[in-house]
């Protein structure tokens, strides 16, 4: 029964830098990422004979679900839940893993913390699973209690501090570092600069997290000594707001070239479309979700760009490809992101049971061997990362796309694009290109 | 410059419209309609049904939405409930329209599930691509959706104030709502008056759902928050003067507009001012005006002073008062052995409510007042506590730590910090609003805890608050809390505790006076009740309770996090509490085992599709508070007492006595 | 004549714009019955109003025990010795009778400050001597067979006794009462009347008596003033007032009613 969703803006924040969630300063702190902290860590073997417990048995590997399937947040999860139990699916029918199945119970926590929190030992306790897939703004809820039971959790960081915090938790591609809010890359103000752009708006919503978003791209501009000047810069906006002809205009007043926002799909909608009206055209804009295919003929966003976490659907990435033939074997497909994280998410828990060998898979195994695993492209998703390296972090390189003339085009070659720096407070530091390779 | 006033003026004409069928509502009815964001969703949500899932056209799709499915939409409403509020005192007419509103969109929701998920560009009067006039004479360029909202609000303002002044349907309105039994003797119907008001209330809440989906977004959420936002103007018209309401909905939105220009990008003002400014205003007029507080004792309670036909059922004495709590602590206790781990955290969940709903058994229940900020006050004890208990940053620096433990204080201390802290505050919102009578309080209960949900919790620099702060068990006594079942009898004992000093209160002098309070203030001031003072002390109770009930959810949930103590969830917990009845501690405990039991159960055992009923029956509960206005607990408890009575044949109490 | 317990000088009260009350005198000295008629709308009632401080005068003055009360508050008029009882009862629905004294009581005696207490204690804790005077009031007004009934279910004669009880309970010095006899038949009529009289004589507290029963106010009072829209027009003994043209022209010239006489 949430009525107004603070971290709405997330839902679509697939993009550069975390527009994070404080998570809080207690618990297990992170070193900050790198392989480091993991060095002591040592492959888990399998046991023989298997004792079948923690939700495996022979036949089969109970695995739970959470995601607000109804509630505001709906509309920008309740999909993934497509794309999950396609990934299954298929696993189970083609015996990927081995001798077993998974069965997979799917739990609603409305986008609400204390049902996520109930969700998680619904799941743990009454139905007795191995382990979960999570797509819920309200992870970081349960997450402690998850860690405290050993559960392997696989599925979208979301920009939320726990996926930087507690090793068990598996981001499909990217994770946290535990202060999202004071730690981020400079991603967006280095692909601004790319554009030639010099006066730049920046609209956020009146939440704490967007206002710091936009704080964040404010502070990469300032210290990475960028050409661009930031010329307006507001996190007033109400939440749901849809009428922008006031911030329409004051963008043109400024004069602004450049525009991003930390506001959610419909909103960037209705944004473009003010500036439209207002006939203002724009250099660059940058906007955190809305890769979807409804959007392309709307008006203004052509010429729009979008960051993904993922190579874009245009390229035709192998995972995409397969994910695209099963969900059409399920009657499902329809070319929008959300089901695709669902299918990675899945796909990322799948390969955590194989890395614990799927003789036996033991939770201990799953959250140790996959930790230990390299070069991760969830069969063609993404360039490679190391699971133990992205941990506690925030991500450094992101796809991006322009919508033109209708259809989505990859940039750079489909080729992932890097941050120069990581900021952390008030200090940057300049990453090695090394670094950025690891993504 | 231009830009900013067609903004304003778009604002503004958004507000009017739906501040205008407040006041319409109101003026014909004395209800303030809480649903009325909902009602004009439900519409909205049918005319997109027509229009673009049956494939109508819009000026079909229109005509059946607004002169055949609103008027009978008003019709079911005006019979199930409005009907039966007419004689129901204002705080039992405001809940049953918060019934409504929770229930209405769970309903529509059930039965049109396109509705639950995300619809790009819905569509109003105009046709998508939505037309766009470049007006170059002014300088701005204006789309057909907001022509259609601009001529709207002017047509409706005009439209409106001809009906009620000029025309005889009109008079016969004004004159029902203001002495029904006159009307009635004059040879007016006022069962068909009353009726057609709301059907005419309903179309045009319709008509305001059909014209701002396009600008709103199909979003029960945004109407109602569209709804609060127009509750400022409503204010500023004195929720009788449609001229004055649309005037005050341009202002408002006028400011809001204008001040994109000028708003700083760093500071206080740079984040939540222009969502705060209706409750600015409407907190405002509500404290300057000076005909909203009560002159002096309302004599004026003719829709509710003898409502009270029913007498209290005779309190037991003895030891047979004891039998029934007794029976319902011992259920109570016993819960762990009959439960699983699992079923005894969701429990928990139930009985850390249950406390938190104790602030209004105390603020409505004994002391008479409708408090919308206590769920503010519970996520301000929440905080506080959490952010004491890590050591986290509260308001801004860092808290320091007398006990010499790096990590934090004790949890204990901190909850008992995070209860106290919450007093100051609501005594702060009770002494300012005390002097409003009956809704007017409520609304201005419900202007601090918007701007104070507004200002504080959203702000970056309380960004420890933004998203929640992880919360430990405490360990104290050498006893674990952290183990499941031992944490819900901490919270089961605290319950009880305050259970009985509830009841301890209500028996002894304090519960006395607030009784004869309650019943009529103008006698308790005349033997020489310090009517302020009482109500200032039962708020400041009920704030440490709400503290105190909110820092406990936060523990049994692990997390702080202003979500959970949004505004809007505050009111359904009024609804709820007061649907069993708030004057009963028994009610409490129910209504919060329910609200986190239910769900759960129908999120385990049946299908998505249903977990909107839940909701839909909490709302139902509400809106039978117009039919029961003591709550079903009462009618409960007063039917087995009856029963009782009966079959003693022999009382005292009612020796030969008729009733007055 | 001492100083006038009460004491209302040239009241004159409007609601907007219309005038209510105009240059009102009313003078009540201690241990003293007076009355106050006059035909419906005359403002008797206003003038408790503004006497009770209930209503704000536009001018005037009103003074009690020698302090001047025109701005002052119900509360302390009240503990300067003011009661009212109401034309439309105000009782406490959900209290019972006894309460109803009970919680004058404590009032008065300032025991109303006690939250802690209350919150510690358990259930009612009477003071040393409050049973004893609640009971004895109670029987003062023959009240006793009703005392534990929730006072929703007492007659309305019974429900105006309460009423004076209550007001009673708070050790007035003077009580002003509104239409005590409004609604009621000849024997709760004579019940009032029994009870005024018992505790004038008990209590030496002074009554200020609205009523439209003229011919109790003619038995009972000891000076009368009547009042025609807004204006004393007759002020006296009964004898005087029985006697008076104006008077009986003010009631349209009808003759006060005859009631059974004792």
């Amino acid at each position: 029964m949430v009525i107004r969703r603070v971290a709405l803006v997330l839902a679509v924040a697939l993009t550069v830098g975390p527009a994070g969630l404080l998570g809080g300063t207690a618990g297990a702190a992170s070193s900050g990422g790198g392989s480091g902290q993991f060095s002591n860590l040592k492959p888990v073997k399998a046991p023989n004979p298997c004792p079948n417990s923690d939700g495996v048995s022979s036949t089969d590997i109970k695995v739970g679900a959470i995601l607000p399937e109804t509630g505001p947040d709906a509309p920008s999860f309740a999909a993934s839940e497509d794309g999950m139990r396609a990934r299954i699916d298929m696993a189970n029918a083609t015996g990927e893993l081995g001798k077993r199945k998974i069965s997979l119970t799917v739990v609603d926590d409305i986008g609400d913390p204390a049902r996520n929190v109930t969700a998680a030992q619904q799941l743990v306790e009454q139905d007795g699973v191995f382990g979960i897939i999570e797509n819920s703004l309200s992870a970081d809820a349960s997450a402690k209690y998850l860690n405290q039971q050993g559960i392997p959790v696989a599925g979208w960081h979301l920009g939320l501090a726990s996926f930087g915090k507690y090793p068990n938790m598996f981001g499909w591609r990217n994770s946290q570092p535990p202060n999202p809010a004071t730690t981020f890359t400079t991603n967006t103000a280095d692909f601004l600069k790319t554009k030639g752009v010099t006066k730049l708006a920046l609209v956020g919503v009146n939440t704490s997290n967007s206002a710091t978003f936009v704080d964040q791209i404010a502070k990469s501009i300032k210290l990475t000594k960028s050409p661009i000047k930031v010329v307006y810069q507001t996190a007033d906006v109400a939440v749901g707001q849809q009428d922008f002809t006031a911030e329409a205009q004051k963008i043109k007043d400024t004069g602004a070239d450049a525009l991003v926002t930390g506001m959610d799909f419909l909103q960037n909608v209705a944004l473009s479309a003010a500036l439209v009206q207002d006939n203002h055209k724009l250099k660059a804009t940058v906007y955190p979700g809305g890769y979807d295919s409804r959007v392309t003929s709307l008006p203004g966003i052509n010429g729009v760009y979008f960051g993904l976490e993922v190579i874009p659907f245009e390229s035709n990435p192998p995972a995409y490809v397969t994910y695209k033939a099963q969900m059409q074997k399920e009657g499902k497909y329809y070319q929008g992101e959300i089901p695709y994280i669902g299918w990675l998410s899945a796909d990322t828990f799948i390969e955590g049971l194989k890395a614990a060998g799927l003789s036996c898979p033991t939770r201990k195994g799953f959250v140790t061997n996959l930790r230990l695993e390299k070069g991760w492209t969830a069969h063609g998703a993404f360039a490679p990362i190391d699971f133990s390296n992205i941990f506690g972090r925030p991500f450094y390189c992101v796809y991006y796309v322009q919508v033109q003339n209708g259809v989505f085009v990859p940039q750079f070659n489909s080729k992932p694009f890097c941050a120069t720096g990581v900021i952390n407070g008030n200090k940057i530091t300049k990453l090695t290109a090394a670094q950025q390779a690891e993504g | 410059m231009q830009g900013y006033v067609l903004a304003g003026l778009v604002l503004g004409s958004i507000y009017a419209i739906s501040a205008l069928g407040l006041v319409l509502t109101y003026s014909s009815s004395r209800v303030i309609n809480f649903a009325h964001g909902a009602t004009a969703y439900t519409v909205a949500v049918f005319f997109h049904w027509l229009n673009q899932v049956q494939g109508w056209s819009i000026p079909a799709s229109a005509a059946i939405s607004l002169l055949v499915f609103s008027p009978l939409l008003g019709l079911a409403l005006w019979g199930i409930l409005f009907r039966h509020l007419t004689h129901s005192p204002p705080d039992v007419r405001f809940l049953a329209t918060v019934g409504l509103w929770v229930a209405l969109p769970a309903g529509v929701q059930l039965a049109f599930p396109f509705s639950q998920g995300q619809i790009l560009q819905p569509q109003g009067f105009a046709t998508v691509p939505v037309a766009i006039y470049h007006l170059s004479a002014l300088g701005v360029s204006v789309n057909a959706n907001q022509v259609a909202v601009l001529i709207g609000g002017a047509v409706v303002v005009v439209g409106l104030s001809a009906l009620l002044r000029a025309t005889p349907v009109g008079l016969a309105t004004r004159a029902t709502v203001d002495s029904p039994r006159t009307a009635a003797i004059s040879g007016i119907n006022t069962t068909m008056v009353t009726a057609g008001s709301w059907m005419v209330g309903t179309a045009l809440a319709g008509l305001a759902g059909i014209l701002l989906a396009p600008i709103l977004g199909l979003s029960n959420g945004e109407f109602t928050l569209l709804l609060v936002a127009s509750f400022a103007a409503a204010v500023v018209g004195r929720l009788t003067s449609l001229p004055l309401t649309f005037l005050g909905a341009m202002a408002i939105g006028l400011i809001q507009g204008i001040a994109v220009d000028f708003l700083p990008s760093h500071g206080v003002l740079s984040t939540g001012f222009r969502p705060s400014v209706p409750f600015i205003v409407m907190l405002g007029c509500l404290l300057l005006y000076p005909g909203l507080r009560r002159e002096r004792f309302e004599v004026d309670r003719r829709a509710g002073a003898r409502a009270r036909e029913v007498a209290p059922p005779p309190p037991l004495r003895g030891w047979r008062a004891a039998i029934g709590p007794l029976a319902v602590a011992v259920a109570l206790f016993s819960v762990p052995l009959w439960l699983s781990t699992f079923w005894v955290g969701v429990v928990s969940q139930g009985a850390a409510l249950a406390i938190l709903f104790l602030t209004f058994t105390i603020v409505t229940g004994e002391g008479g007042m409708l408090s919308l900020c206590q769920a503010t006050l519970a996520g301000i004890g929440a905080l506080t506590t959490a952010s004491l208990a890590t050591h986290s940053p509260l308001f801004g620096w860092l808290v320091p730590n007398p006990f010499s433990s790096a990590t934090g204080w004790p949890i204990g201390l901190a909850v008992l910090a995070g209860a106290l802290v919450a007093v100051p505050i609501g005594l702060l919102v009770a002494s300012l609003s005390l002097r409003l009578g009956d809704v007017y309080l409520a609304l201005a209960t419900l202007a601090f805890a918007l701007l104070i949900e507004q200002l504080v919790f959203a702000r970056p620099e309380f960004d420890n608050f933004g998203a929640g702060i992880s919360l430990g068990r405490p360990i104290f006594l050498g006893i674990n809390f952290n183990d499941t079942s031992t944490f819900f009898l901490l919270l089961a004992a605290i319950f009880c505790v305050l259970a009985v000093l509830t009841v301890n209160l209500r028996r002894a002098t304090t519960g006395l006076v607030l009784a004869s309070m309650r019943s009529s203030e103008q006698a308790a001031a005349t033997i020489g009740v310090r009517i302020v003072r009482s109500k200032l002390l039962t708020f400041g109770v009920s704030s440490f309770i709400a503290g105190l009930g909110g820092a406990l959810f936060a523990i049994t949930i692990g997390r702080a996090s202003p979500d959970s103590f949004e505004v809007l969830i505050g009111i359904v917990w009024l609804a709820i509490v007061a649907s069993f009845g708030t004057r009963s501690v028994l009610a409490a405990l129910i209504a919060g085992l329910l609200f986190a039991v239910v769900p759960q159960l129908f999120s385990e055992h049946l299908p998505t599709s249903w977990a909107m009923v839940p909701t839909l029956l909490f709302g139902l509960g509400a809106i039978r508070l117009a039919v029961n206005p003591r709550g079903s607990l009462f009618d409960i408890q007063h039917s087995v007492r009856v029963l009782r009575l009966r079959r003693a044949r022999r009382s005292p109490t009612f020796e030969g006595q008729a009733p007055a | 004549m001492s100083d006038p317990l009460l004491h209302a000088h040239e009241i004159a009260v409007s609601f907007g714009g219309v005038g209510a009350l105009a240059g009102v005198d009313l003078t009540v000295p201690a241990r003293s019955i007076v009355g106050l008629v006059g035909p419906n709308g005359a403002g008797k009632t206003t003038l408790f109003g503004v006497l009770s401080g209930l209503l704000s005068p536009r001018s005037g003055r009103v003074e009690l025990a020698g302090a001047d009360v025109t701005r002052a508050s119900p509360q302390r008029r009240a503990r300067l010795g003011l009661a009212r009882t109401f034309q439309r009862l105000e009782l406490f629905d959900e209290l019972t009778v006894r309460d109803h004294l009970v919680v004058a009581r404590r009032i008065r005696e300032r025991r109303d400050r006690s939250l802690l207490r209350d919150l510690v204690g358990l259930g009612r804790r009477p003071s040393p001597g409050e049973d004893e005077a609640v009971d004895a009031l109670l029987d003062l007004l023959d009240l006793g067979k009703f005392a534990n009934q929730p006072v929703p279910l007492v007659p309305l004669g019974t429900g105006r006794i309460v009423e004076l009880a209550r007001a009673l309970a708070t050790e007035p010095r003077v009580v002003l009462l509104d239409e005590p006899t409004s609604g009621l038949d000849v024997h709760e009529t004579e019940r009032v009347a029994t009870a005024l009289r018992a505790a004038r004589a008990d209590r030496g507290v002074a009554f200020v008596l609205v009523e439209h029963d003229v011919e109790l106010v003619l038995q009972l009072c000891d000076d009368i003033t009547v009042l025609d829209f807004g204006r004393v027009i007759a002020h006296g003994p009964p004898d005087e007032i029985r006697a008076s043209a104006d008077v009986q022209a003010a009631y349209l010239g009808t003759a006060p009613a005859q009631k059974t006489p004792r």
